[in-house]
Parts: structure tokens; sequence; C-alpha cells
């Protein structure tokens, strides 16, 4: 029995709802605790508001006030449409863990000693991340097989934030592609060695946000593939060459239209 | 709970990403060039500052690539008296074991060295290459308090010629290596140097910034597209 941990950045995040409604019912798949990340931090908030900027009113929004309903009418493979189509109960991560009788630890950070106890004391074998900030050595050293990530991008080529708009940027639709990829975290920014690999094909008429929308569904798809291939014996990772890939930042608005335009002309051509 | 639902929705679709826009830049460049060729025009380049001349030489260079009209009331600067060889040398005796960054502490002159090094022919030098990625993950990680801390006490004028000639550096570079990453921190770096200066009392000069952006707006034309 393969005994894992959820990371969550936040209690409603469908993402981590998600993966860990998957997990409950995967063959072999013991889930041992779940540590989700307070948002009511100051830290929290102004270290996400200087890196996002306006950027974080509409993630509060959409993950904290609105969930699911921030999907209403969009016609894309979803969230929330594949919420619906694996029944998953509405509520909380919170709610989710309590009809599971999960330990359930709400911390201010995801690498603060109290996270780090609650994981000795559960002792799982890996620990699933679905977002909540930077993980530090003090937690990447605790499970014996480490801690897995699902990163929105193709690495190692890609790395970091907003790979999609940056593939788009930087015309490489067509030679390395949308997709993403199952890692194992480790100090650096999305260079742990990689387990799965999911490349995506757009369509005529996708742009940025609908790429994304159906990236989200591929990401909880592909973690728990990963999951299940951990637990087959079917899986295992790769070390990637640090060389063979660049860390990417936030994207400014005047580059991601220019990006934009690639994308368009990208999918006319193709 | 419908309507709060519709509000939420529509206060979303109204959160647009804030920015500079780029007319306003024009409208700067516009307006702060020809100040800067009057003066010249008026003066002579002699009445600059020293550290100023070479601005308004590069300036002069840049400006006719943007289409911008100096270009045609036949406005000249002779290309003379770049920085001397010994001076360069200086500048660069300056860094501590070559490293622009030592710490989260900027080496002074660490902008003038590196665009120094991109003018002359060490343009692929691991040297550059090396200080540069160490800069644009300071920046993108420190962003508005990457470029403070200097090695050693300087006025609110030099300190602010330092960080304009960055976001320059940053712009050139990317122009070179064809890198977007680098030119995506030159705009934020603009930006939070345009919001500086227009809180700033008295006034920071105007030319550092000018040449900043005349560099971003001519390595922007039509570089990225596919």
């Amino acid at each position: 029995m393969l005994k894992v941990l959820l990371f969550a950045p936040i209690s409603t995040s469908l993402y981590s709802r998600l993966v860990l409604h998957g997990l409950l019912r995967e063959q072999g798949v013991q889930v041992v605790g779940v540590a989700v990340r307070s948002p009511w931090n100051m830290q929290r908030i102004r270290s996400e508001w200087k890196r996002d900027g306006s950027r974080l009113a509409q993630k509060v929004i959409r993950k904290y006030l609105l969930r699911e309903n921030a999907f209403r009418g969009i016609a894309v493979e979803n969230l929330a449409s594949f919420a619906a189509s694996v029944q998953l109960p509405k509520g909380t991560l919170k709610e989710l863990a309590g009809s599971w009788n999960l330990p359930y630890l709400v911390c201010r950070d995801l690498s603060a000693d109290e996270c780090a106890q609650f994981v000795f004391q559960h002792a799982p074998d890996v620990i699933v991340f679905t977002g909540g900030g930077l993980i530090r050595q003090n937690i990447l050293q605790i499970p014996p097989l480490g801690v897995l990530n699902c990163h929105t991008g193709i690495l190692p080529a890609y790395r970091g934030m907003d790979v999609v708009e940056w593939t788009a940027l930087e015309c490489a639709i067509q030679k390395v592609g949308f997709g993403v990829s199952l890692h194992y975290m480790d100090k650096g920014v999305d260079t742990g060695p990689v387990l799965l690999v999911k490349r995506f094909d757009p369509v005529e008429g996708d742009t940025f946000s609908t790429i994304r929308m159906r990236l989200e569904v591929e990401m909880v798809r592909v973690m728990l593939a990963g999951v299940r291939g951990i637990v087959s014996g079917d899986l295992h990772a790769h070390a990637q060459t640090p060389l063979a890939g660049r860390q990417y930042f936030v994207m400014h608005p005047r580059l991601k239209a220019v990006a934009e335009e690639n994308l368009k002309k990208s999918l006319r051509n193709s | 709970m419908a309507s709060i639902q519709k509000f939420l929705i529509a206060l979303d679709n109204s959160l647009a990403e804030r920015f500079l826009q780029p007319d306003r830049i024009d409208a700067f460049i516009e307006r702060e060039s020809s100040k800067v060729f009057q003066r010249v025009q008026r003066s002579g380049l002699e009445c600059f500052p020293e550290i100023e001349r070479e601005q308004v030489r590069r300036l002069c260079q840049t400006l006719p690539s943007l289409g911008n009209k100096m270009e045609a009331s036949g406005f000249h600067v002779a290309d003379e008296a770049q920085t001397d060889a010994r001076e360069k040398d200086d500048r660069r005796g300056t860094l501590e074991n070559e490293r622009v960054l030592t710490k989260g502490v900027l080496q002074y002159p660490g902008a003038e060295v590196l665009l120094d090094m991109l003018e002359s022919g060490e343009r692929g030098s691991s040297l550059l290459e090396t200080n540069m990625e160490v800069l644009l993950r300071h920046v993108e990680v420190k962003r508005q308090q990457a470029l403070r801390r200097y090695s050693e006490p300087l006025t609110r004028t030099l300190r602010w010629r330092e960080r304009c000639a960055y976001a320059a550096l940053f712009c050139r570079y990317a122009d070179l290596k064809k890198d977007g990453r680098f030119m995506n921190a030159a705009l934020k770096l603009s930006e939070w140097l345009w919001k500086e200066r227009r809180r700033s009392i008295p006034a920071l000069p105007a030319l550092p910034l000018l040449l900043a952006l005349v560099e971003q707006e001519r390595i922007l034309q039509g570089l990225w597209s596919c």
C-alpha cells in the first residue's frame, strides 16, 4: 500500500479536491492526511500580491469565492465539468477529508515546523503537491519517494511561471508544444526528476484561457496516473539535464499580447 | 445567490492586468526627446553633464529607428569621444570577483560595466552570461526591491541613473540573445522606474529613463513575432 499525503493551497481548491477524490478511489493507495495552507496569512498575501498583482484578486474570486461557478457557461472541458463527470461531492477539502476521517492540518506555511511534524507523524511514502508555495528541504527530505508536482508545461524545456504563454512567445508550439509534466520536486524550480509528460494539441479557436482550463483537467489525470504508475512500478523518474531548459517568470501583458498573436497564427497554420 | 455570483463574475472579468500603456510611453519619448534636442541645438552637447553626454549620443543613434521626427529635424551629434578603454577598465576593476551581485548587494557601477561588455567584443563571454542570469533571477524574485542595495553609498540621482541603466541593459541583452525573459524583466523594470519618477520630488532626471524606454520600444518592434 502506497501511503500518500496531500498538500493543498486552500481548502476550496477544485484541483486539490479532485486529486484527493481520485486518490481515495485508487487501488493500492492509502491517503494518510491532508495539509492545507491558510489563506489568512499576511506574509502569504504580501508575497503573492508582489508576484501576481491584480491576478491575485482574480485568483481569490475564482478559487475562493466562485469555485465551480467560475466555469459556468464555458464550453471547453474544465475542472468543473470534470468534477461533475466524476461526481465530486460539493464542499471543501476539509469536508471531503472529514467524510473519510483523514487527519487534516491547516498551517501558515507548508514548510513550517508544524507541517513538518504533521508529515513526520503520518509518514507518507510520497507527498502529492497540488499548490501552496515553495516547499523547503525540511519537507522534501521526509517522504522516501519524494514530493510529486504536476507542472503546466513541457519539462525540461519550460520551467517556472506562465509557460503556456512563453511557449507561444518563443514560437515553440510546434517544436516543444503544450502539456503537463509530472515530476518530483527538488530545491530548484521544476528541476526535479520527471515521471510523466503528457502533450496536448490545441485546436483552432483555443486561447490561453481555454488551453489552461484543459491543462488543469490533464493535471488531475496525470497526477493520478503517476501515483498509479508508482504503485504498479511501471513509472520511473528520469533526471533532468539542468541546461536542457530555462526558468521563466510571470509574463508582462505586452509580451502576452504578442504571445496571443503567435498562438493565433500557429493555430491558423496548423 | 445568483446575483452575487453574477457580480463576482463581472468583477473578475473587469480585473484586467494594469500596465504602462505604449501610448503613454510614446508621448513621454516624444516630449522628453524634444526637450533634449532643443537644449542641444540651443547650447550644444557641452551643456549636459559629462555623465549624460554619452546617453545623448546613444539617444541620437537609437531614436531614428522608432521613426521619431527628430530624424527629420536634421539634428546630429558627432559620434565622438566614446568612453575610453582605460575608463572602462577602471570601472570593471570595481567589481568584486567580476560579479555584479554579491549577497543581494549590487556592485557599483555594475550596469555600466555590463553595458561596456555588451558594446565591446565580449558579447558571448560566460562572464556576461553568468552575471545576466543572476541579475534576471534577482530582479524577478526581489522585484521593486531588487535594485536598491549598492556596494557604496550613492546619491539619489546616481542610484536612479544606475537603475535606468539596468533597464537599458536588460533590453540590449534581450536583443542580443533574442531572449524574451530579459525583455520581460526590462518591461517590469521600466514600469517600476516610471512610477518612481512620477512620485519623486524633486523630479528625477528624465534622460536615463528616456534612454531605457527608447531602447525598449526599439527592441519590441516586431522582434518576437513568429
